[in-house]
Order: structure tokens, then sequence, then C-alpha cells
């Protein structure tokens, strides 16, 4: 997945431990019970994440095992049968998870990292197995047509079924998972700890859900029956029966469409783009809320042609409706070459959508911009309020603007 | 395993001490798997596996590869003894000297498409293992023509050899003439018309890569057969 601008970065556990203000470090996955003011929270939310005992397989000095043997995580603990694959003559298998339908023989891994046969059985290695978790605003997702002002209890596992060039958090995507220091909350624990921290959702994020999707899918339900909603933010590279399966469980959708050209989606993202659209047809039909992240990336993918077509792809197939956010890139992982999004180009691609005729289009990751704002089709009025994440005015009511009494599509409450 | 042991004990002779040698691969159990036993400090020669001291946090890229380097390549290593074993594998065509370095990366599964080409070859391009990379053994004893890379009794084979070159190339090449020469010997099909002959091979011989020489009429194979 795409997390760009440090809005979306998962914090290293092993790196924040020196901020005292960090309350939500756990030791066995279990959060600090701290009393924030919603202030000092999100002030805490950026720095936050798992940490505890983990910190010290993280931290490594030396390459001298003697030294620093590191905790071994119990693979049996995270280890369940994939629910997405078909069985192959000779022990093989045949993933059918993502459209990249790795072909996995007999003790070897697919593309992702975090499914392995063994004796052609296929499994996840990452079920219950959190990397990483934070308590987050919605808006950093981002989600401004969903519960604004609200908090999602935010995690991911190990692993990514692309290798995007950008990504700002690949050293948990791009890693398999007894790399990563990880700690085991299964469904129920993950439902326990969103409810003790307020949070009205679970958001499967940071790294790609496609690629723990049983995880998800179970810890959906615990939530559920909690009363907790679930929302995934993924780049929507998956076959139909698995998202209609997984993503199927899930109350909102954040894609990233990381380009309109499947050139840019096989060069810088090592995927494709038809697959990702058909996501998003599917993810409509299935009348699920759905919004739209496009990062802009300098030369790559911010063509005047490309982002005018992108918006009459989304008018055409999606409707005028659909949450877009052009969201501002920053040098990271392999592409450390291409500078900073100019904000112009932000504004560009934004006055493109609208002028095609997209109602809500917003600027990411540049915090003040009016564009993160959300304004009333019809009267052109501010509705939402909003500077980075944090919401300084919410005014519609009953899902209309307060003014024109025009419907704003969305899950504006609870 | 018996050839590991007998490559630390002629270092030994040659007056290396035991405990800096380090006999490694990418997972302990895996290590385990293979009959060796986890050594770690004093005096004997050292046997671990990368999970033990982890990769280094930067990147280190060179054409399509972006991977994070065994902690024991970077820190423990001045001088690299690359031992493969000889073997067929359903992706890459054949997994010999080049592939083995997908050992001492931190993300192998992502360089699997395309049939590992050219990830292979630019996984060998890394400064650190081109640097470091000196002697190429590749245990042949029992080798795999089919099914490969794991282990399948019914798709083995006793070569009793051992191939040895400096020429990581040379050597890729010469033993996946001898897996072709197996498979037409079982009646079964050149890997090019599986669609997976090891094109990475080539590769790695080109102008951008240059890790050496694919081109069979250049390479001298000596062969020397012990009692």
């Amino acid at each position: 997945m795409q997390l760009n601008g440090g809005l979306q970065t998962v914090n290293r556990p092993a790196l924040d431990r020196t901020n005292p203000e960090n309350p939500i470090e756990t030791g066995a996955a279990a959060i600090s019970s701290s009393t924030l003011s919603r202030r000092s929270f999100l002030m805490c939310a950026a720095s936050a994440g798992i940490a505890g005992d983990i910190l010290h397989a993280a931290r490594r000095s030396a390459a001298s095992p003697e030294l620093d043997t590191p905790r071994a995580q119990d693979d049996a603990l995270f280890t369940a049968e994939a629910r997405f694959y078909q069985k192959l003559p000779n022990k093989r298998i045949k993933c059918k998870l993502c459209p990249r339908e790795c072909t996995v023989g007999d003790r070897e891994r697919g593309y992702c990292g975090v499914r392995e046969n063994r004796s052609g059985v296929y499994y996840t290695l990452v079920h219950s197995r959190v990397c990483a978790a934070h308590v987050d605003p919605v808006e950093k997702k981002p989600l401004f047509h969903y519960l604004p002002g609200s908090l999602a209890f935010s995690l991911a596992t190990a692993g990514c079924n692309v290798n995007c060039k950008f990504c700002q958090n690949w050293d948990i995507s791009q890693a398999r998972p007894e790399q990563v220091p990880a700690e085991y909350i299964p469904p129920k624990r993950v439902a326990e700890l969103a409810a003790q921290w307020h949070c009205p959702s679970i958001a499967y994020t940071y790294s790609e859900p496609v690629v723990f999707s049983e995880f998800l899918m179970d810890a959906a339900d615990a939530g559920h029956e909690a009363g907790i909603r679930s929302i995934v933010v993924s780049n929507g590279y998956i076959q139909d029966d698995a998202l209609r399966a997984a993503y199927g469980k899930m109350d909102a959708v954040k894609i990233d469409l990381k380009a309109f050209s499947d050139s840019y989606y096989q060069k810088v993202v090592t995927g494709q783009l038809k697959p990702v659209l058909d996501t998003l047809v599917a993810l409509r039909k299935m009348g699920k809320w759905t919004e739209i992240v496009y990062l802009v990336v300098p030369t790559l993918n911010d063509g005047d042609g490309e982002i005018g077509g992108l918006a009459r792809w989304v008018k055409q197939n999606l409707g005028t409706d659909v949450p877009l956010h052009f969201t501002q890139f920053h040098p990271d992982y392999l592409l450390k070459n291409l500078p900073i999004t100019p904000v112009p180009t932000l504004e560009r691609a934004r006055e493109i959508a609208r002028a095609e005729g997209l109602h809500f289009v917003y600027i990411g990751n540049v915090p003040g911009h009016p564009a993160e704002n959300t304004y009333c089709p019809r009267c052109q009025r501010v509705l939402v309020e909003r500077v980075g994440f944090e919401i300084r005015q919410m005014l519609i009511l009953k899902g209309a603007c307060p003014y024109c009494k025009e419907t704003i599509p969305g899950m504006w409450h609870a | 395993m018996q050839l590991v042991e007998e490559i630390c004990a002629r270092l030994q002779e040659a007056g290396i001490r035991p405990q800096d040698i380090v006999i490694w691969d990418r997972d302990s159990t895996e290590l385990e798997r293979a009959g060796f036993r986890i050594r770690t400090g004093g005096s004997q020669v050292q046997c671990f596996g990368t999970d033990r001291v982890g990769f280094e946090a930067d990147l280190v890229t060179f054409g399509s590869v972006g991977s994070q380097l065994s902690r024991i390549l970077t820190q423990r290593c001045d001088v690299l003894i690359n031992v493969p074993v000889l073997k067929d594998h359903d992706g890459a065509g054949v997994s010999i000297a080049l592939k083995n370095m997908y050992g001492a990366i931190h993300n192998p599964n992502k360089y699997h498409p395309n049939g590992c080409d050219p990830y292979v070859a630019d996984v060998n391009m890394l400064q650190e293992l081109r640097a470091k990379l000196r002697l190429h053994i590749c245990d042949a004893t029992t080798a795999c023509f089919d099914g490969g890379p794991a282990f399948k009794p019914e798709f083995t084979w006793r070569p009793n050899a051992l191939i040895v070159s400096e020429d990581p190339v040379a050597l890729d090449q010469i033993g996946w003439q001898m897996i072709e020469r197996k498979r037409a010997e079982q009646g079964l099909k050149t890997l090019a018309a599986e669609d997976r002959a090891p094109r990475y091979i080539e590769t790695a011989a080109d102008a951008e890569h240059r890790l050496g020489n694919n081109d069979q009429r250049r390479i001298v194979v000596s062969e020397k057969h012990v009692a």
C-alpha cells in the first residue's frame, strides 16, 4: 500500500521508545490505560506503536548472536491454513488471493512473503501477528466521509503483494514476518483494545491488508460482535472471490489507486492497473463506502491527460460522489531521486477532476490547505473544516448540508 | 554438510582460526534441518542463520533490486565462499551459484517473477556481495533435475561431483547443462520448452553486469577424478 507524506507512515516501534509521551507502548499487547486529552492523544498517536519487549529483538547492535539472541516468535501461534488457494500436483499450490496467482512449490513462499507452502498445504504466517498498532484519527487513513473526528484502532502485519518504489512503510511491508518484531493479538483482543481506546472502528492498514485477509476477516467478525466497525486501507490488488469474502466484512474502504496507467503499475508498483479498477467497481456494486487516494508522483503519474482519464473513469464507473484524494509524494525507499510534489501540481489535478464533474476532490498531505475541507457541491459552503487530521468544524446534519439541504454522501454519524 | 566440514577443515589448515569461520544461511532452522548444529561463541567454527543477528537497516540497490543485507555478510565476513547445491528450480529454471545469493537478502520473495531475471544478476551486483565473493564450490554429489528447489528423491541423481569456480556465471552455465543432459536422459523437456530457461545467467554475463562468462566456447572445464 502507499503511505506517504509522513502522514500515514507507521511509526517504527523500536525507534520511538525515547518519547516519554508515548502512552500506548505495550508489552505483550497490553496497551496502557492512560487517560489522554484529545490533543495529547493526537500528538502521541503520531509517535506511538506496539513496543515493549519487542524492542530488544529489533535493536541489534552487533552481528554477534552470543551477545544478542533474539526472542523467538512462536511460528505456530501465527500459522493458519490460507483460505484462498488451489492445490496442484507435486505438492505445489496456486494462490488465489491476489491477481498475481503465485504458483508456490513445497517449502516456498509467495511474492508477499507471508504465505508458505508446507507439504502442499498453503498457510498464512501472519494471523494475529501484529507488527504495528496505533490509535489514529480516521482522517489519517484518509477517510473523510466516514465518522469524521473518530478514532480507529489501526494495525498491520508484515507483508505486501506489490513493491511500490515509494513505499514509506517498506520496512514492514517488504519484510518477511519473522524479520519484524510482532505481538500475538488475536481477533477478540483486537476488538477489546479498540473498545478500550474508544475507537468505533478497527483499521487494517500500514502494510497491505490483502495479505492478511484471514486475520482481517476474523478480527472484523470479532469487532462486529462487540459493536465495532472495520475499515481497510488497501491497494485493491485482490481477486474477486477474496474481495467479496474479506472486504465484504468491511464498513468502509480506502483504495490506493496508484496511477491510471498500466506501465506505471508495472514499473513502479510491480502490479497491474485493471484488477484495481475491477475492485473499485466491485466495491461500488457491493455498496461499500469507498474513497480513493491517488499519490501524485512528479513526472511519473501527474500528467493532465492521465489525471483527466482517471477522473472520467471514476465518473463513468463509480459516480461523481466518490471522494478522490490527491496526495503529496515525499521521496522514500527506492524513489529518492524525485522531489516532493509541488502544491500547484496537486491543485491542478484537483481542478481537472472537478472540471470533469467529481464533487469531492481533496488534497492530502498538505496540512492547512483549503482543499482538505468538504464543501457542499450545491451551495459551495464549508461543511467539514479540517487542518491535517484535526476537525475544526463538522456541520453536516443527518447526512445533509445544513444550508441548502443537499445530501452529502458518506457515513457521517455513528 | 560433509563438504562444508571439509572446507572448514582446509581453511583451518591454511591458518584461519575456527572462530573466524562462519557457516551461515538465511535461517538457523534451515541449517539444522540440513544437519548442522548451531554454534555461537567460543573457539569453534561458528554456525547460525541471519535470523540470529538480523539484516542491516539500510537498503542497498542495484538495477531492479533494493534489499537489506544479512549482517553476517556485512559485519562478520571478509571473504565469502559460496557453497550451492546443483538443483532444478520451478521458477528460475536452475538454482546454483548465482541464485544462492538470495539467501543473503531480506526480501528474496520479491525477486522470483519473470524467472528471477534480472533480479538474480542484480542481487549479485550488490557491492558488498561482489567484493567479498571469492570462490564457488557447488555440491553436485547429489543433484536435482526436476521438481526443485525442494528435495524430492524421485527427481535426484548422483553425479558425485563438485563444480568449483571463481566465476559464478560459468559455473551456473555448466551446471545448467548438466541438468539439461540429465533431463534429456530422463525423457523430460528442456527447461526452455517448459518456459523456464534460466535467462538470468545470460543477464549476469551482459555488459551491464559482467559477473562472468556464459559463453561455453570460452569456458574451460577441467575434470579431475578422485578415487
